[in-house]
């Protein structure tokens, strides 16, 4: 019966929030909004929970002494001097004044030690991120190859000298991208590829003409568009990038409603503990 | 002479990362120091939400939930500022919330600081509100799909919904013109795509933090009318509203911080493409070396 009961709830609960998403009509939505706001309101006692929770942790790590409790006890006297400032609203000129509004305990708090030290933790990511960039990334093996040509084009592209640097020489980048070509057409050559060598020279020869064809357009005058720094990453962005996001969306997608419907029917019950729970 | 090299080449396979982090340093002093900045050009997605609101009627109604806290402060606020200096350049009527604890105090900062100083005739109640905070994530969004008043009887200041006048003709969030959510996170612009945009047929358009950027172009430009995505696209929509509102603004560095901002990005990013290539160098002439 303890586990009957709740499995029947999520079953009826689930089906009708299931139900209301294609039928949005009486009495489906009306529950739902019921159901709604009853899960804003247990939302709200889970902060209590979870104010509970921290403290228990913390006091009982300060009580034994454990390795690093003067953390616990700034993270305690922190947790309740900002509880107490906001709930009897410290500083405000009434009650009805927004808890936020300059000259409140909890404003300073905020403004002059909340907003440091986070930005300050955040900011200290950017050294760490160069710091990785520098000795992770590196041309490895093809796979490593192929995220480092990709992130280094994005870096550029995202700054201006991207741009500045295909519009002061319009094609340096197809010039560039068939050199790098030639190079790998060259390896291929000399290991007997035939076919991806061919391929290559195809495309080389392809991409040399329309930048030749483009240079003589700007000699009398006219516009041409050749390949840029930016519009290649707005291309990866769209391209590549946007086809693995999908694929991973959808898979995601895919493993929600199995794992929903698993919950509903009830074949998924861990949820529920065990039984000595 | 061949030595030498060899210990520059080992040396550089393992520096020490204190050296890394002095050029970081440098590069991001040196633009603030002599107020480095670079002209942006708009890309395809941020010029859609500009336009988008640009072709919005006067006092057309968008709710802007505020789902950022300090740490994303430094991307997101220029856009947020921006975002609603633009509103109420087209004096459109702005419905302020949050999904985040701290996002009410953002949006009280942006008041504050834009609506309050910039455009002093906007009037609390009847051109903007502050809905305030309200834990629940994806739980508020669908509330409000049915109830405005449900999620929020009253405001931030404590007056009752049914007293504000610009709240007398909103039921529910179908009766927004747009949606503008500045979200660093979860719950945040993928949530209201998903919970309320698409549910209501709402248009949304927003801005996220550059590495949140990715995991929303498969919305974009169906679901997403348009969106900024990290500081590069704040000083672009920053570029657009100096460009459309030459009377009222020029390249004034206190107002636009996203352009200010972005020469220390772009030395940044630079420093690090350095390192990227020197790293690779030693990376290839040792592997070279050992093969040997």
């Amino acid at each position: 019966m303890r586990r009957q009961v709740p499995l029947l709830i999520t079953f009826v609960v689930g089906m009708i929030m299931l139900l209301e998403a294609f039928v949005p009509h009486p009495p489906f939505d009306e529950i739902n909004e019921k159901l709604t706001t009853t899960f804003n309101v247990l939302t709200v006692f889970a902060f209590i929970l979870g104010g509970g929770n921290l403290v228990k942790i913390h006091l009982g790590q300060i009580h034994r002494k454990n390795p690093g409790w003067g953390y616990s006890l700034v993270t305690i006297l922190g947790f309740f001097f900002i509880l107490v400032v906001g709930l009897f609203k410290f500083g405000a000129d009434s009650f009805k004044q927004p808890l936020e509004s300059t000259g409140t305990w909890f404003y300073l708090n905020y403004e002059y030690c909340l907003r440091p030290l986070q930005a300050t933790m955040f900011s200290l990511l950017a050294f760490f991120v160069a710091s990785a960039s520098y000795r992770a990334f590196r041309a490895k093996n093809r796979e490593a190859t192929i995220l480092l040509i990709a992130a280094f084009t994005i870096l550029l592209g995202r700054t201006l000298i991207g741009t500045a640097l295909t519009d002061y020489f319009p094609g340096s980048l197809e010039l560039l991208l068939s050199t790098l070509l030639a190079f790998i057409a060259k390896e291929m050559y000399k290991s007997k590829q035939w076919v991806s060598f061919v391929s290559l020279s195809i495309i080389i020869i392809v991409v040399l003409s329309r930048t030749l064809y483009g240079y003589s357009v700007l000699l009398v005058n006219e516009e041409f568009n050749h390949l840029t720094i930016p519009s290649l990453v707005n291309w990866i962005m769209l391209v590549p990038q946007l086809a693995g996001q999908r694929a991973i969306m959808i898979g995601i997608c895919l493993g929600i409603i199995s794992m929903s419907l698993r919950i509903i029917l009830g074949v998924e019950r861990s949820y529920l503990g065990t039984e000595n729970d | 002479m061949a030595k030498m090299n060899e210990s520059l080449i080992s040396s550089l396979q393992t520096l020490d990362r204190r050296y890394v982090f002095l050029f970081m340093v440098i590069a991001v002093i040196i633009p603030f120091a002599f107020d480095l900045t670079f002209d942006e050009v708009a890309t395809p997605e941020v010029q859609a939400i500009f336009q988008f609101i640009e072709k919005l009627p006067e006092g057309a109604k968008v709710l802007v939930p505020f789902d950022f806290d300090p740490p994303s402060e430094p991307e997101l606020k220029p856009m947020a500022d921006s975002y609603v200096r633009h509103l109420c350049q087209r004096k459109q009527k702005i419905y302020f919330m949050a999904l985040w604890p701290m996002g009410q105090a953002e949006t009280l900062d942006t008041v504050n600081r834009v609506i309050k100083q910039e455009f002093p005739q906007y009037i609390y109640g009847k051109d903007y509100v502050m809905l305030g905070y309200k834990p629940g994530g994806p739980g508020v969004i669908q509330l409000l799909l049915s109830n405005f008043k449900e999620s929020y009887p009253i405001d931030a200041i404590g007056t009752p919904i049914t007293k504000i006048p610009m709240m007398q003709d909103v039921k529910k969030l179908e009766d927004m013109d747009l949606i503008l959510n500045v979200s660093a996170g979860s719950p945040g612009l993928k949530e209201w795509i998903q919970f309320g945009s698409d549910r209501t047929g709402t248009p949304i358009g927003g801005g996220v933090t550059a590495v949140m950027a990715p995991l929303l172009y498969p919305y974009y430009p169906k679901q997403l009318s348009g969106f900024l995505g990290g500081l590069k696209a704040a000083a672009e929509y920053e570029s657009l509203l100096i460009a459309t509102y030459p009377k009222f603004y020029s390249k004034d560095l206190k107002v636009f911080a996203g352009i200010r901002r972005m020469g220390p990005q772009t030395l940044a990013h630079l420093v690090i493409i350095f390192f990227i290539i020197i790293g690779n160098i030693a990376y290839f002439v040792t592997r070279r070396k050992n093969k040997n």
